[in-house]
């Protein structure tokens, strides 16, 4: 059972005090009949006024209560904000770097421990110094964002997307081998291809670079990224805007 | 007569009773574990001022939250100020909210409504 309020202690007491003083008079049969309505009557007074003084300070208890949950409510949002902050690039609004390896490592944690194969991406903007040079940062920031919604876009729900570097994107594929993470980053290639950007309506491509954990067995996840890093480079010697799977 | 200071505590109001204007003045939040405990030196304050010196009674309250059983105490403090103002004397009570506190500007109107003594509810800008 929960403890008194220690304000409704104090009620109860005048409650008390108030029927002791009056007992005595209620008590007393010989009283005559007027004095006995007269005592009653003022007993019935003193009790409205003290459940008047308990109505007040529950309401007034209540306000409180009610703005003490709102505080408490308002606390939980702007932690979810702060968590959100902590987790998301914020440019791109896709994962920041830390949070795509946190991904990545508990996928590859998953192949060990029940074999669940899954796929991996690299994305390296073609050009990416020369647009900056050429049309300065906010544009290139603006290529950023929009190839990044151009990856987002692409993506099938159990998919991640994290900015791994300035003009890099990483992608992870559950449960995918790399023949259907051909399809995703083609389909991810030509989106790209096909935009354009701002109002000077830039063309931008894309190279990929993917593998999966079949190929070559990679046994940690350094051995994995670069697998998946050669494969990139490869689609940047080969002219660009193009995806190229690892093979040993 | 001593003026009586009580610095703020995480969960306890900051207070302030000049005994030279007879203004006192609470600010903060109010939840203590026993506010009978922490309002007894404010009554025993008053009833001194009002033995000893007697004139005007200035009470400001900047509150932001009140627990219960503060709520309790601070009704009976203002009930004893309403039976000093029934007596002739000079007493006002400045009950502050922030201009989109709705809580603390209905805790305040909920006292007023009771209280037979020149009660204000205003808007004060946090600084």
């Amino acid at each position: 059972m929960t403890d008194i309020d220690p304000s409704m202690k104090k009620v109860f007491k005048q409650e008390l005090l108030i029927l002791s003083k009056y007992q005595l008079i209620a008590e007393d049969a010989n009283l005559p009949e007027q004095e006995l309505r007269q005592s009653y009557q003022t007993l019935l007074n003193a009790y409205r006024l003290l459940l008047q003084d308990a109505m007040k300070i529950t309401n007034i208890g209540d306000i409180n209560q009610k703005k003490l949950f709102e505080a408490f409510e308002e606390l939980e949002r702007q932690k979810a904000i702060l968590y959100q902050s902590s987790i998301m690039d914020h440019l791109t609004q896709v994962y920041n770097r830390s949070y795509i390896m946190k991904i990545f490592d508990n996928a590859f944690a998953q192949t060990k421990r029940y074999q669940q194969d899954f796929s991996c991406i690299i994305l390296d903007i073609d050009n990416f110094k020369a647009i900056n040079d050429t049309y300065g940062h906010p544009v290139g920031d603006e290529v950023i964002k929009e190839t990044a919604q151009n990856i987002a876009s692409q993506l099938r729900d159990a998919d991640s997307v994290g900015r791994y570097g300035g003009e890099e994107f990483l992608i992870i594929l559950p449960n995918t081998r790399v023949a259907e993470a051909k399809q995703v980053a083609e389909k991810i290639r030509i989106t790209v291809e096909n935009a354009t950007v701002g109002k000077q309506k830039l063309s931008v491509t894309v190279s990929l670079g993917l593998s999966d954990t079949l190929i070559a067995s990679p046994t940690t996840q350094e051995e994995m990224l670069h697998n998946v890093d050669v494969a990139l480079y490869q689609a940047k010697e080969k002219g660009k805007n193009r995806t190229v799977t690892y093979t040993r | 007569m001593n003026n009586l200071i009580i610095t703020a505590a995480k969960d306890t109001l900051n207070i302030n009773c000049d005994s030279a204007t007879g203004i006192i003045d609470m600010k903060g939040i109010s939840y203590p574990q026993d506010a009978a405990d922490f309002f007894n030196p404010v009554f025993d304050w008053l009833e001194s001022y009002i033995n000893e010196v007697a004139a005007q009674v200035i009470l400001n309250l900047h509150i932001d939250y009140l627990n219960t059983s503060s709520t309790k105490c601070l009704f009976d403090f203002i009930d004893r100020l309403e039976n000093y103002y029934k007596q002739g004397n000079a007493v006002q009570v400045n009950w502050y909210h922030e201009v989109d506190d709705e809580d603390i500007k209905e805790t305040g109107l909920e006292f007023q409504e009771d209280m037979e003594l020149p009660f204000a509810v205003l808007v004060w800008v946090k600084n």
